[in-house]
C-alpha cells in the first residue's frame, strides 16, 4: 500500500476544449520521505494532487492511494476517510479561512471528521503549536492576521486531522523569508516524524534544503524521478541558489557542506576544519 | 465552471453576430414587448404566439443555436408549469365558458389549459430572443449597447460611464468567481465538508465555509482591481474613447427595416382590425 499511478491519463473539458493535464503518467511515490513535485505551470502538478485526495478521478488508468484505488468507474461513498489520511493545503489556502476565530477555524476539520469537540480542540491545540502559533491566537479572527500567519493556520487545519501523507501546494509561494524558513522547519519535523510528504513547489532551495526524493511532471508527463543528490547534479549552474553553487564548487576540493543551508559564519567554521584536516 | 455554458456569448460568424448590439438589443426588447399584448379571442392569441414563435425559430436556425440549450434552459420551468397549471385548473379566470370536462363536482375548463400554454410558448419564446442575443452578443458590447441607450441621461448628470463600466467588470468576474467557487469547494472538501450530502444544518454549515471566503476574496479582488486601475490612471468621469467603433451596415439597415416594419404591421393591427382590450400587459 502506497502511492502508485498507473497509466494515468486526466483530461479537463469536452471535446472542443477538451485539455490533456496528464498524459499516460506512471509513478510510485515512496512513503515515509519528502518528495518534491516540480514542474512547469501547467505541467499538471495540481492535478496530481487532487487524483491523490479523491477530489478527482482519473480518465484512464489506476491511481492507487493507501487502500484506496481510483479507476474511471470506482465508486466511494466514503471518500471522507481518505481525506482524514491524506491531509492536503491548496495554494493560497489563506483563503479557505472563515471562521469567527483562529481555534475553531482549525477545530473545523476535525469535527467534520466526527471528532468529540474537546479532542478536536485537543488536535487543533497541537497542531497550532507545531505552526508556532501560542495560545494568545486562539480567539483572534484569522482576518486579522498577515499573509504568513494565514497560511500558518491554513496549514495548522491540515495537519489537525492528522494526516499520514501530507501534500503541500507551493507552500512557500508569497511567503516572506521568516515564512520559508517556518516551512522548512516544518518539513524537517515532518521528517523527523517520519511522515509522507508531497511538496509542489518551485523553490529549489526548499527542494534542496528539505526533500528526499524529486518528480519532475513536464507536459503532463514524467520528465525524471530521482533522489535529491542525483538532482543537484541534473541542475544547470544558473538554476542554482547561491549556496548550492558553494556547495557544488566545494565539493570539487572535497569539502562537504550539508543539503540544509549554513550561515556564513557555519561556513566559514566549516571550511576552517576543512584546512587543518 | 462549464455550467454556466448556456447563454454565454458562443463566437461563431452569422447574421446576428455581425448586427450592431444597439439594434439587437432594440430588437429583442421590441419584440418581447410585443410578444406580451393580450388578444380578445384564443384564436388570435395562439395565431399571434405561432407567428413569434416562427419569428424564434427562424432567428434560432441563422444564429445556429443549439436546441439542446434551449431545452436545458427551458427544462428548470418544468415545475413551475405544473405549479401554474394547477392554479389554472382549480380557479379558473372570471370569464371562463369553455367547460371541457368535470371530475366529480370540479369543473375543469378548456380556458385553464389554454391559459397555461399560452404562458409556457411566451416564456420560451422569451427565453429563445434573449438566449439568441446573449449567445451573439459579447458582454462587452452589450454593456456599450446599455451605455448608449443610457447616454441621454447624462444631460441629468447620471454617471452613465462609470454604471457602464461597473457593469462590465461584473460581467468579466462572473467566471472568475466561478472558478473561485470551485477552488474554495475543494479545499474545504478536503477538510471534510460535503456539499452533497447531510441535513440542513449540515448543508447550511458547508455553504457558510463557502459562501465566507468567496465574499472575502471577493471584496479582497474587488479592492485590488480599484486600486490597480487607479494606478494606471482610470478616471471615471474622463472622455472615453473606444478600440471598436459600432458601425452601420446593410446587415443593420435590413434588420432595422424588418423591426420596423412588423412594429408597424402590430400597430396597425391593433388600431384597425381589432377592438381596444384594456389589459395590454397581463400574463
Amino acid at each position: 500500500m502506497g502511492i502508485a499511478l498507473d497509466h494515468v491519463f486526466f483530461t479537463y473539458g469536452k471535446r472542443k476544449q477538451a485539455f490533456l493535464a496528464l498524459d499516460d503518467l506512471s509513478l510510485t511515490i515512496p512513503i515515509g520521505v519528502t518528495t518534491a513535485l516540480i514542474g512547469a505551470t501547467g505541467s499538471g502538478k495540481t492535478t496530481l494532487i487532487q487524483l491523490l485526495n479523491g477530489l478527482f478521478k482519473p480518465s484512464s488508468g489506476t491511481v492507487e492511494v493507501l487502500d484506496y484505488i481510483f479507476t474511471k468507474k470506482a465508486k466511494y461513498k466514503k471518500l471522507s476517510l481518505l481525506r482524514r489520511k491524506v491531509g492536503l493545503l491548496f495554494q493560497f489556502s489563506e483563503n479557505q479561512l472563515f471562521e469567527d476565530s483562529i481555534i475553531k477555524d482549525v477545530m473545523f476539520g476535525p469535527l467534520n471528521f466526527k471528532y468529540k469537540k474537546d479532542v478536536a480542540r485537543k488536535m487543533a491545540e497541537d497542531a497550532l503549536k507545531i505552526v508556532g502559533l501560542d495560545e494568545s491566537y486562539y480567539d483572534r479572527s484569522p482576518f486579522t492576521l498577515s499573509g504568513g500567519e494565514k497560511r500558518r493556520v491554513a496549514l495548522a487545519g491540515v495537519l489537525a486531522i492528522e494526516p499520514e501523507i501530507i501534500i503541500l501546494d507551493e507552500p512557500t509561494s508569497s511567503l516572506d523569508l521568516e515564512g520559508q524558513k517556518m516551512i522548512r522547519e516544518l518539513l524537517s519535523t515532518f521528517k523527523n516524524l517520519g511522515k509522507t510528504v508531497i511538496v509542489v513547489t518551485h523553490d529549489y532551495k526548499l527542494v534542496l534544503a528539505s526533500c528526499d526524493e524529486v518528480i519532475k511532471l513536464q507536459h503532463g508527463k514524467l520528465a525524471f524521478q530521482c533522489r535529491k543528490d542525483k538532482f543537484f547534479t541534473l541542475l544547470d549552474e544558473q538554476e542554482l541558489p547561491d549556496y548550492y553553487k558553494l556547495k557544488r564548487l566545494l565539493t570539487k576540493k572535497e569539502i562537504n557542506l550539508p543539503y540544509q543551508e549554513l550561515s556564513s559564519n557555519e561556513i566559514i567554521t566549516v571550511m576552517r576544519k576543512a584546512k587543518h584536516e | 465552471m462549464n455550467d454556466f455554458v448556456f447563454g454565454r456569448f458562443q463566437k461563431r460568424d452569422t447574421f446576428f453576430h455581425r448586427l450592431d448590439p444597439r439594434l439587437k438589443l432594440f430588437t429583442m426588447i421590441t419584440l418581447i414587448v410585443l410578444l406580451f399584448f393580450n388578444y380578445p379571442t384564443w384564436q388570435e392569441t395562439f395565431i399571434g404566439l405561432g407567428i413569434f414563435g416562427g419569428i424564434s425559430l427562424i432567428a434560432i436556425l441563422i444564429n445556429r443555436t443549439s436546441f439542446l440549450a434551449l431545452l436545458k434552459m427551458i427544462l428548470p420551468l418544468s415545475f413551475l408549469l405544473i405549479f401554474l397549471l394547477l392554479i389554472n385548473v382549480f380557479f379558473p379566470t372570471s370569464g371562463t365558458t369553455m367547460l371541457w370536462f368535470t371530475i366529480g363536482d370540479l369543473p375543469i375548463y378548456l380556458d385553464s389549459i389554454f391559459q397555461t400554454l399560452k404562458v409556457l410558448l411566451r416564456l420560451v419564446i422569451m427565453l429563445s430572443f434573449t438566449l439568441i442575443l446573449t449567445e451573439s452578443t459579447s458582454s462587452i458590447d452589450l454593456t456599450h449597447a446599455f451605455e448608449w441607450y443610457l447616454t441621454p441621461l447624462k444631460l441629468i448628470k447620471f454617471p452613465v460611464s462609470v454604471v457602464a463600466m461597473t457593469m462590465s467588470i461584473a460581467l468579466r468576474f462572473i467566471p472568475t468567481i466561478g472558478d473561485e467557487i470551485t477552488r474554495i469547494m475543494k479545499a474545504q472538501t478536503s477538510r471534510g465538508v460535503d456539499f452533497n450530502r447531510g441535513g440542513l444544518l449540515k448543508r447550511s454549515r458547508a455553504i457558510i465555509s463557502l459562501i465566507v471566503p468567496l465574499f472575502i476574496s471577493a471584496f479582497e479582488r474587488s479592492e485590488e482591481l480599484a486600486l490597480a486601475m487607479e494606478a494606471r490612471g482610470y478616471d471615471p468621469y474622463a472622455k472615453r474613447t473606444r478600440y471598436q467603433i459600432m458601425k452601420f451596415t446593410w446587415r443593420d439597415l435590413v434588420m432595422l427595416l424588418l423591426i420596423l416594419g412588423f412594429l408597424t404591421l402590430f400597430i396597425l393591427y391593433r388600431i384597425y382590425w381589432m377592438l381596444p382590450v384594456g389589459a395590454f400587459f397581463t400574463m
